[in-house]
């Protein structure tokens, strides 16, 4: 993986903790100013970098510092242009953010269904120079498609005489197009890249502003609800029989659980109770929480499998046979409706049919494909009603995002993927 | 549940899953840290009783202190340990300093563990490659979701969303499966630290020099280093790293990977 470091960033330990991004920009040009305000404002950059930064500065002026992080970024991304996604690392000093940067549209569509790429805040960079009709009608496929938890909209290039009443003017102009779609509001922010307006800090240049900066935006976007505090889904990896005991092994996907907690084992609906909980090294453990693996004894002899579901008794778990997901298909043919394949969700594994294509696009060029709605050709993205043969369990990806992942598959190799 | 423990937990679930999946799997430890912290995961996974066999490539240029710490672990862990050794080529006198290094490597590893796999029925073979251990494996896939987010494969995803992996055998009729794929190495040392997981002592500097890898003792040159403990060594590569402009791995590309991505097949 290439990544711009920072001395702290040195292993996993960051990218566990760090909060990440994805910037959104018609220009190339405008995503990389901003990358590099980012990078340089928080001095957040590899010492070295830092260390030739200063030189530069001290040779050729102090301007020339931010132009010179703006071509290193270049460098990086021209360097790496073949990997579907770079990342840069920053800290603001309350948090550390990794901005996910991909080439091109198509890398980070399929990246956001496919669940390589997870970002928690999406910054889309507005030209106000430019049509912002054009420009906000072209993301809007995304923004359907892909449910941005969290949208900043940078309202750039305003011009020097720009004030409040055009700043005001053109949010509503932004406020209509999305009014739409059932979008959280995005928060709004003018900024001027270039000159260092707004990113980072207040300037005099736009005193008329005086609402938060982006970073003051990120810092106060409140970290994700942990697993944890979700009702309790423990799919089903394995049964293991060690030492006379029936073990179910699997990965708790959320919530918690005690030995005597009282369960339903779906499908079959069949209610039991756990008396144990085996984590290999640890003696009677009382709890275990969302993300661990455990083996877990019930109290009576039940049939249970892979693929099966355990959740507390009253634990609202609706199976379900229709189910409308956001598919990225990738198949090398194309998806038809009628179609049928295998659908995977966590340990789960059920025969499934298309039943009808809603909507489409090119997942490249991010235009609304309206024709041939019945097929889904390769690198097309859309959203998808599967029937099942049998009942699953799913989730919104928003809420329990183990259960709101989706494969498909057909001849035991993967067609498409996606979310609920 | 800290970054370790996340990342811990995410190597567990791939090998209960490769099991789940497969049953026929084989892991292979070359009693080197990185499958040794992926022998420890695996460990946990099953409970203390891993279910399939474990393969030691034996090329038998290994440092004395190979075999001694594998016969020490096979009796403590209960593993069904099968080691794999081209005997023809050894009899006939394979060996680094008198062939080839890649014929050597072909010979008493590839074929050793071709051989080992057909003689055991194994199809699916849990290795601890880390992703950080050369380019080429930026790209491999078949592991798991996350990464951390980070692990940019996703143009080729025939493979993989989630913890779910390809389901289809690859055409050699084998599947990698690499738990350890998106740990760096430092990731692994400060496992080591926490779990107190035993390693060879030639991972430690003896008169300023210590190695990084072990492997064939013709092949492997140790470098120079003062580090004496885990801790030193977990400094040593965090200084190595922050050196450098970007994420380009703390490790040398050096003989010993090469070697190891060729057995594998990977080159």
């Amino acid at each position: 993986m290439k990544m711009f470091y920072h001395r702290k960033f040195s292993h996993n330990n960051f990218f566990y903790n760090s909060f990440p991004l994805a910037i959104i920009a018609q220009s190339n040009n405008d995503k990389v100013t901003l990358m590099a305000r980012l990078l340089y404002e928080t001095r957040s950059l590899p010492d070295a970098t830092m260390g030739e930064i200063k030189r530069i500065a001290k040779e050729l002026g102090k301007d020339t510092g931010f132009a010179f992080v703006i071509n290193e970024v270049k460098k990086e991304q021209e360097k790496n242009k073949n990997l579907h996604a770079m990342h840069f690392s920053f800290s603001s000093g309350k948090r550390a953010y990794t901005i996910i940067d991909t080439p091109g549209y198509n890398d980070f569509v399929q990246g956001m269904i496919t669940g390589g790429i997870r970002v928690r805040a999406v910054v889309v960079i507005i030209d106000a120079s430019g049509s912002v009709k054009d420009q906000v009608t072209g993301y809007v496929p995304l923004f359907n498609l892909l449910c941005f938890e969290n949208l900043i909209v940078l309202i750039n290039k305003m011009g020097i005489d720009a004030g409040q009443t055009d700043f005001r003017d053109m949010k509503q102009e932004i406020c209509r197009f999305l009014s739409h779609f059932s979008l959280r509001p995005p928060v709004y922010i003018p900024v001027s890249l270039e000159q260092g307006d707004c990113p980072i800090k207040q300037t005099s240049r736009q005193h008329w502003y005086k609402g938060p900066c982006l970073l003051d935006v990120l810092d106060s976007i409140q970290p994700a609800e942990t697993e944890e505090n979700k009702p309790f889904r423990f799919p089903v990896q394995d049964v293991y029989a060690i030492d006379g005991k029936t073990v179910i092994a699997g990965r708790i996907a959320s919530g918690s659980v005690k030995p005597g907690d009282r369960v339903v084992i779906y499908p079959q609906e069949e209610e039991t109770c756990i008396t144990e909980i085996n984590i290999f090294h640890k003696t009677k453990v009382q709890k275990a929480r969302a993300m661990e693996n455990i083996g877990i004894v019930l109290d009576k002899a039940v049939s249970v499998k892979r693929g099966n579901m355990i959740a507390h008794r009253n634990g609202e778990v609706i199976p379900v046979t229709h189910l409308k997901a956001h598919i990225y298909w990738k198949a090398g043919y194309p998806l038809k409706t009628g179609s049928d394949m295998t659908l995977l969700c966590a340990t789960q594994r059920v025969p499934c049919v298309a039943e009808k294509i809603e909507n489409k696009i090119n997942a490249s060029t991010l235009e609304i494909i309206e024709t041939g709605i019945d097929t889904m050709e390769s690198d097309e993205a859309g959203i998808v009603t599967l029937q099942t043969e049998y009942p699953v369990i799913v989730e919104k990806l928003s809420f329990i995002e183990e259960l709101g992942r989706i494969m498909l598959e057909k001849d035991n190799t993967v067609t498409g993927t996606g979310f609920i | 549940m800290d970054y370790l423990d996340n990342l811990e937990q995410r190597s567990l679930y791939i090998i209960r899953e490769a099991y789940s999946r497969y049953r026929n799997c084989a892991l292979l430890w070359s009693t080197g840290k990185d499958s040794t912290a992926m022998l420890w995961i695996a460990r946990k996974a099953f409970l203390g009783k891993i279910p399939f066999p474990v393969i030691h490539i034996d090329t038998t240029y290994n440092s004395k202190e190979v075999y001694t710490f594998r016969e020490m672990y096979e009796k403590e862990w209960g593993l069904n340990l099968i080691i794999a050794q081209n005997k023809m080529a050894i009899e006939k006198g394979m060996g680094p300093e008198c062939n080839e290094k890649s014929e050597c490597c072909e010979a008493l590893k590839t074929i050793a563990l071709k051989k080992t796999l057909e003689e055991n029925s194994c199809n699916v073979l849990l290795a601890g490659i880390r992703g950080d251990e050369h380019e080429v494996l930026v790209r491999e896939k078949g592991i798991s979701r996350q990464c951390m987010d980070i692990f940019p494969d996703t143009r080729n995803m025939q493979a993989t969303i989630l913890d779910m992996y390809q389901s289809e055998i690859k055409t050699d009729n084998r599947l990698r499966i690499h738990p350890m794929i998106f740990w760096t190495v430092t990731d692994i040392w400060h496992y080591i630290k926490r779990e107190k997981i035993p390693v060879l002592s030639r991972y430690f500097a003896h008169s300023g020099k210590r190695y990084k890898n072990i492997g064939c003792e013709p092949c492997c040159t140790p470098v120079d280093s003062t580090a004496t403990t885990v801790k030193k060594i977990i400094k040593e590569h965090e200084d190595i790293r922050a050196a450098g402009k970007n994420g380009k791995t703390a490790e040398p590309e050096d003989a010993y990977t090469i070697q190891k991505l060729k057995s594998l097949g990977y080159m």
